[in-house]
């Protein structure tokens, strides 16, 4: 059950929240986590590691709440900690492995890729395109997220990632590539 | 680049914008019992620090009133003077030591002169001016043995010596006209 989201303002809430006010803490969470949660799913590739990316992401808001000098707002403030998070965890468990998860059912048979139109695309909803993406390999569905979703340049996300500018285009390049087949092998097996 | 690749980022942010998923109650959950435990040792870290504190401050508030009240003068007794002209016991001699069982003659800083003779029973106030400083004798009798003392020996240590072996015995000091009895360097009592 949600509580209602407007007993404090993002102002008090924050005064509350340094204060480690407990109820303000719960306040908080239960207003941003879900829109929070979504990130984390985009980030990573399976349930666990968004729940651990959403869990370290609070603990580090809680404590660094103090540092929030309301120039901006209060959601934006959370989600580029989200991303932060999401950054580090990845830079710690760093590896090349091509993953596909389970949780996509039946991609059917490896055929010629067919373009997914746009009216067909908008058929497909969230759930299936947040599978879609956490089934992407981790480097290419970072630098997707980044560069589609959060509006961060090639050359920025070069400087995140410490990688060339030209292996951030390539990778998202191949991200879209990927994200096209797998939703036209979910149209085929349909 | 077809234009589903190159629309595929636009598409799928403009559909995630506004989508929200419920997180599991165990998040919270574990997320609630790292914030009871980081409360619990702030708030224990200030409870040791506020005891620190106050152990320190009553120490040298302790510190301070001892300090004080070893200095205080009690009503009746003159104020130890701790000025270099002070009698010092340490390095006072005693002159003629080379005759056992005469009677020892000092003087104090007061100009007052104490003589006793051997039976130690009559103790009488001279002028400072004609004899030296000198350590005093108990009136108990205790004479000055001076045989054990191998003849060789200078008379500068001779006289340490000897006061070496006084120094154990308690020893009396004129001050303000009021002789004193020195059980110890740091306490007297009047005799």
């Amino acid at each position: 059950m949600k509580i209602n989201s407007l007993i404090y303002t993002d102002a008090e809430l924050v005064d509350k929240c340094i204060k480690a006010d407990m109820f303000a803490q719960k306040q908080l969470y239960i207003t941003y986590s879900s829109k929070l949660y979504v990130i984390c799913c985009r980030y990573s590739s399976c349930k666990e590691d968004a729940k651990d990316i959403l869990q370290d992401s609070f603990i580090k808001i809680f404590n660094s709440i103090k540092t929030y000098n309301h120039s901006g707002s209060l959601e934006g403030w959370l989600k580029r900690i989200v991303v932060n998070t999401a950054l580090s965890k990845y830079k710690q468990t760093k590896k090349r492995v091509v993953s596909y998860s389970a949780d996509v059912e039946n991609l059917g048979e490896f055929a010629e890729e067919e373009a997914v139109s746009e009216e067909e695309f908008a058929h497909y909803d969230e759930q299936i395109l947040l599978r879609v993406i956490s089934n992407l390999p981790d480097e290419y569905r970072i630098v997707f997220n980044l560069h589609c979703i959060e509006n961060h340049s090639h050359k920025e996300i070069a400087e995140l990632l410490l990688i060339k500018e030209e292996t951030s285009r390539i990778r998202l390049l191949r991200a879209r590539k990927k994200i096209i087949k797998m939703l036209s092998d979910l149209k085929q097996a349909k | 680049m077809s234009f589903e690749e190159k629309h595929i980022g636009k598409s799928i942010k403009s559909k995630m914008d506004n989508f929200e998923i419920v997180p599991p109650e165990s998040v919270w959950d574990n997320i609630e019992g790292v914030l009871l435990k980081n409360k619990a040792i702030v708030r224990r870290n200030r409870i040791i620090g506020a005891a620190v504190a106050t152990i320190v401050l009553v120490s040298l508030l302790y510190m301070f009133f001892n300090f004080n009240k070893k200095n205080e003068v009690k009503p009746g007794e003159p104020e130890i003077q701790s000025s270099p002209s002070s009698v010092n016991i340490y390095d006072t001699v005693i002159s003629n030591t080379a005759n056992a069982g005469s009677s020892v003659q000092g003087s104090t800083n007061k100009g007052h002169v104490i003589q006793q003779n051997n039976s130690g029973n009559n103790i009488e106030l001279k002028d400072k001016n004609k004899i030296d400083t000198a350590v005093l004798v108990e009136k108990a009798n205790i004479k000055l043995n001076t045989d054990t003392i191998p003849q060789n020996t200078p008379p500068a240590e001779k006289e340490k010596v000897v006061v070496k072996k006084i120094i154990k015995k308690p020893v009396y000091i004129v001050q303000q006209d009021t002789i004193y009895k020195v059980d110890t360097l740091s306490k007297k009592k009047k005799w």
